[in-house]
């Protein structure tokens, strides 16, 4: 039954910034147990979208259900099923990296007994056991964003959320994102990210959905994408063809 | 201006800087209009003084110590503004490297960047005294426009002296702690000479006897440099010959920082203290105020910026004690005053400079809870300090004590609740200028919490006039309430 509920339903979503129209309308639908890559030109609405799927942003009109909860009328209770990695890390630099994750663990009220163990799992999967105790102004970019991931993987939220996260990444780190992300889809969650890196949706998304000024303008998996179209057609070349046509009124 | 020099030379890149710096800041007319309105008062006051002066002789023997005394506190004020531009040097990596990787001498380079110093260090003290000197030598003493080159010779020793002190600190004490001991000595300097300009009314014997002190003349070579200041050929050549040695060995000292330092000095690794136990399983709430207590905590800096914040309201205090008479009243009211402005810095830091705002908004809380747990946070160290004071109130007027603690906290919502209704969020660093932008609220702070003191010690004299003071920080809430800006999403 739980299955058959999609991790993330959005209707109608709309959102302006002074006059202009950055979600227009925008229906989108993310099954349960996948990994979703949203793509998009510069400016399409893909961070407005999910700025608005996390409780950041107010939508002008729609709606948006997290696994059956509206998160407009119980916003609480869908942000208890959602973690938000945006492309810059959300730390505190006088806070080590034990301190960050307890202190996570308590805005999402996990139990002692859960966060603890899991805290030290993740800094030592992510290579950041070792400075546990040392505050994050001294951390490297790559650095930040594990440990960034790490606070939004604690309380083992069901739908992730990331907004570019392999920017800033060396090669070894942004294997070991792409790897987290597969086991946490393998463990019954949901990943739903955008990138500009679209050798990574291509290779780890299993659906892929292109959003151009607010609008969703192709979805479906890389076979469904490509079906059609020339043998061999990569993600990219249907991503130009997609983002220079016009779109229908 | 840029287009006149020729591309690539010294004026050129000194340009270059100063039209990156100029650039990108907010209401730049408005200030420029201040600061020519401000120009007008040194103006006016040199030629008027110029005036007086005009029939004495040409090296006024007598004024040498007093015009000594001034040079020496006009270094020290320098040495502290080179201090902070110095420690800049080498650190704005990404445009310096673009200029270091360009085809022109690094020597150029770094004497474009050692100028601009230099002159951020001197313009200050030039518009103040110029006019004075240059009129001077209008009406009569032409050796006298010796004396703003003695003001910029004074900058060049001060920003050499600066650089010396920055590499030795860096040496001994490494980067970062050298960052930290020179911004909290920065701090500690401008308190200093704050206070000290608040010596003639707390201690005007003290400070006759130090001005007389000062006034002597010093023998010579020392009266060397004010002797200058008047233009004889001897003291202002050496004068001037130290000066260019002195920006010779600072073009050396900052050839040698933009080579060594690290693109941010707060980047050095933190010494991990292993040990350290760290609770889980806290509410939200627990979470949200021990967080909020470590960083404030943990920022000396910024605790010595909040430190010198709270002896800028010496003269307030001045107001409360102005007789001398202190009573319990006059302590309450003085603990209230200090709660609230207090709580005022602590609130902008927790409310306003939310290092990770979408991080509390993406978490599951209740609304509230997040703003109390951060209020409590930043009321808990103005109350104990106010409990503190309690503890010396509480033998003379237990009554003095049981109104004092109420208002205390009274005045920490309220200057808590003007902060988190007018100031827009903004980066902790900017602490030190939030009310650059506006100075009704600096000034409505004041008045909030100066009606509040006032109300405290009318409470305890049993005043009527209680209800009327009250009012006013009522209905200046009431109206920052109703004209605070929408909230931003």
């Amino acid at each position: 039954m739980h299955a058959l509920i999609p991790a993330l339903q959005i209707h109608g979503l709309a959102k302006a910034f002074d006059g202009f129209l950055a979600v227009n309308g925008l229906d989108l639908v993310v099954p349960a147990g996948q990994i979703y890559a949203l793509l998009g030109p510069n400016g399409a609405g893909k961070t407005t979208t999910l700025r608005m799927v996390t409780g950041l942003a107010r939508p002008d009109a729609g709606e948006i259900s997290v696994f059956g909860v509206d998160a407009l009328a119980d916003p609480i209770a869908a942000k208890r099923l959602i973690a938000w990695l945006p492309d810059e890390p959300l730390l505190y630099d006088k806070l080590t990296p034990i301190e960050y994750l307890a202190f996570i663990a308590g805005l999402w009220n996990v139990p002692a007994a859960d966060a603890e163990p899991r805290a030290e799992a993740l800094l030592k999967r992510l290579t950041l056991w070792d400075k546990r105790d040392s505050r994050c102004e001294g951390f490297s970019r790559g650095m930040k964003q594990k440990l960034a991931l790490a606070g939004a993987l604690i309380h083992e939220p069901r739908l992730l959320i990331l907004d570019e996260p392999l920017t800033g990444l060396d090669a070894a780190a942004a294997r070991s994102v792409k790897d987290i992300l597969l086991e946490q889809v393998a463990a019954g969650g949901t990943v739903i990210l955008t990138t500009h890196i679209l050798e990574v949706a291509e290779r780890i998304a299993q659906r892929i959905g292109i959003i151009r000024a607010g609008k969703l303008v192709a979805e479906g998996s890389m076979a469904e994408l490509s079906a059609g179209r020339a043998e061999g057609t990569t993600l990219e070349q249907l991503f130009l063809e997609l983002a220079q046509e016009d779109i229908p009124a | 201006m840029i287009a006149l020099a020729r591309p690539g030379s010294l004026p050129w890149l000194v340009l270059h800087d100063v039209r990156v710096k100029a650039r990108g800041r907010e209401g730049r007319w408005g200030r420029i209009i201040a600061m020519l309105l401000l120009a007008l008062l040194p103006i006016v006051g040199g030629a008027v003084m110029a005036w007086r002066v005009r029939g004495g002789a040409d090296l006024p023997l007598a004024a040498l110590g007093s015009v000594g005394a001034v040079l020496l506190g006009m270094m020290l004020v320098m040495v502290s503004s080179a201090y902070a531009h110095v420690l800049r040097l080498g650190r704005d990596r990404g445009e310096l490297e673009l200029l270091l990787t360009a085809p022109l001498p690094v020597a150029r380079v770094v004497a474009a960047r050692v100028a601009g110093v230099q002159a951020v260090v001197a313009l200050p003290f030039l518009l103040l005294t110029a006019p004075f000197f240059l009129f001077s030598a209008a009406f009569g003493h032409v050796t006298w426009v010796a004396g703003p080159l003695v003001v910029v010779s004074v900058a060049l020793v001060a920003t050499a002296l600066a650089l010396t002190i920055a590499t030795l600190l860096d040496r001994l004490l490494g980067p970062k702690l050298a960052k930290l001991v020179a911004q909290v000595a920065g701090v500690g300097l401008a308190a200093a000479v704050f206070a000290l300009g608040q010596a003639p009314n707390f201690a005007p014997k003290w400070f006759d006897a130090q001005l007389a002190f000062f006034s002597q003349r010093p023998p010579a070579p020392f009266d060397w440099p004010a002797q200058a200041v008047f233009g004889p050929p001897l003291p202002l050549i050496t004068v001037l010959g130290l000066a260019l040695a002195a920006s010779q060995c600072s073009a050396w000292l900052a050839a040698g920082r933009m080579e060594a330092a690290p693109a941010d000095p707060t980047a050095a690794p933190h010494v991990p203290r292993r040990g350290r136990v760290v609770r889980f399983g806290g509410s939200a709430t627990a979470v949200l105020f021990g967080k909020e207590l470590k960083l404030l905590g943990r920022d000396p800096e910024l605790i010595s910026q909040i430190g010198q914040q709270l002896v800028f309201m010496v003269p307030i205090l001045a107001l409360i004690f102005t007789d001398g008479l202190v009573t319990p009243a006059r302590l309450a009211a003085a603990g209230v005053f200090l709660a609230g402005a207090l709580s005022s810095s602590l609130a902008w830091l927790v409310l306003c400079a939310e290092d990770a705002p979408d991080l509390i908004a993406a978490a599951p809380l209740r609304p509230g809870v997040a703003i109390r747990a951060k209020l409590a946070a930043a009321l808990t160290p103005p109350l104990l300090m106010v409990s503190v004071l309690a503890l010396v109130v509480l033998p003379k007027s237990p009554v003095a004590v049981a109104v004092m603690l109420p208002m205390a906290l009274v005045a920490g919502l309220a200057s808590a609740a003007m902060q988190a209704w007018t100031q827009p969020p903004a980066r902790r660093s900017a602490f030190r200028k939030r009310y650059r932008s506006s100075l009704l609220m600096a000034v409505g702070e004041f008045v909030l919490l100066g009606s509040l003191a006032g109300a405290t010690r009318l409470i305890l004299t049993g005043s009527w006039w209680t209800l009327a003071v009250l009012a006013v920080p009522a209905l200046m809430l009431a109206g920052v309430w109703w004209f605070r800006p929408k909230p931003a999403e």
